[in-house]
């Protein structure tokens, strides 16, 4: 895991490139994003969920469709120090070499009892099945570090996976808000949501049932119209996207798929 | 109501009485006046009464409507049509059907519009 505060990495380089172990991308993070350091990671949905003030940037390197996204050490630093926790989702070909890494970190006694680990189906578009966690720092520093012991026992180069050009995701200072928000990277985009839980773009009942792996997209549609009807709300009220989630579980719950 | 799109797809439109502010045996009753529509309810925690939404697929039962709201008196914020609309496309649109304008002639109360983009 690369610190960017400290130009280190906090576990040795898999790869013993530069002169230090702990040293990441050659003193020169700006003009690389240590590929072979395991620390690529294709994702279906990363969802940060913040508790306080925070805000982040994405570079695209290129103009290519994003679904491989490099997480900084700093990143989640960032994250942990806010007392805050990610929910990691991830496709199933990275699941297989995560799964079988944190089994041996399990065996290492690295990841502490209690981890929400969780394997559930998505839809194909996000990798078929996934695997998921709740994080703290300790396990989220778990996860990052498992990425660059699998690929140093895999030995081989590159990113566990083949994709387009990787994405670098930075953080770019803060942003004061009142109340916890959350954003969404999907392999795509970022969905950052505002202070009262509502996402700031368009689609939030797809991303949500693309989130819950929920299938039925009109039945799931037809649920919430019949909810805020009975919620007292009027037409043009809205949802905000944790009660959507919140109802797909339901949906899902009462028969829906 | 569905609406033919391109590749089978379609969009959804669905026409539905709310009656909002109903207690407990106004609810049963109502209930069971209509025998073939579909009714969901829900109780309001707050005031401990009843939001009854009752799909509307046949003007049949119009009359059943009209009669419900006088017998019950119940005010003209108190109920309305609830027209959902879900679609897999950012243009689109529909025409109320007549039986739907006649129905809220007859009956009046608000029309409130619930639109879904899946």
């Amino acid at each position: 895991m690369y610190d960017a505060r400290f130009g280190r990495w906090l576990s040795p380089d898999p790869y013993g490139e530069f002169a230090s172990p702990y040293l990441g991308m050659g003193n020169n993070p700006t003009n690389g994003i240590d590929p072979d350091g395991g620390f690529n990671i294709p994702i279906g949905t990363l969802e940060f969920l913040f508790s306080a003030d925070f805000t982040i940037a994405i570079a695209q390197a290129t103009g290519t469709l994003l679904n491989e996204v490099v997480v900084t050490a700093s990143l989640l630093d960032k994250i942990f120090d806010k007392g805050a926790y990610v929910v990691w989702r991830l496709g199933s070909g990275l699941k297989q070499n995560l799964s079988w890494s944190l089994d041996r970190l399990n065996g290492a006694g690295q990841i502490a009892n209690g981890i929400n680990r969780t394997f559930v189906p998505l839809i194909p578009e996000y990798g078929g099945d996934s695997w998921e966690a709740e994080t703290n720092r300790t396990i989220g520093t778990a996860i990052g570090t498992s990425f660059q012991t699998a690929a140093m026992l895999r030995g081989g180069g590159g990113s566990f996976l083949p994709g387009p050009t990787p994405v670098l995701v930075t953080p770019s200072g803060t942003m004061p808000l009142a109340q916890p928000f959350s954003a969404i990277i999907d392999g795509s985009k970022i969905h950052n949501l505002n202070a009262n839980g509502k996402k700031q773009d368009l689609k939030q009942v797809d991303d949500a049932a693309k989130q819950l792996g929920i299938k039925d997209r009109n039945g799931f549609s037809e649920y919430i119209h019949e909810q805020k009807a009975l919620d007292l709300m009027g037409g043009k009220d809205t949802y905000t996207y944790q009660r959507l989630l919140e109802l797909g579980r339901e949906f899902l719950a009462n028969g829906g798929y | 109501m569905k609406i033919p799109r391109d590749e089978n797809n379609f969009d959804q439109v669905k026409f539905y009485l709310r009656l909002i502010n109903i207690n407990e045996l106004m609810k049963n009753e109502i209930v069971s006046k209509f025998k073939y529509e579909k009714i969901k309810f829900k109780r309001n925690k707050d005031s401990n009464s009843f939001v009854l939404l009752v799909e509307l697929e046949e003007i049949s039962n119009a009359d059943n409507v009209k009669l419900i709201i006088k017998d019950y008196s119940i005010s003209e914020d108190g109920y309305g049509l609830w027209i959902t609309y879900s679609s897999k496309y950012d243009q689109g649109g529909f025409t109320l059907p007549e039986n739907i304008i006649r129905l809220h002639r007859i009956i009046g109360g608000k029309i409130d519009f619930s639109i879904i983009n899946i």
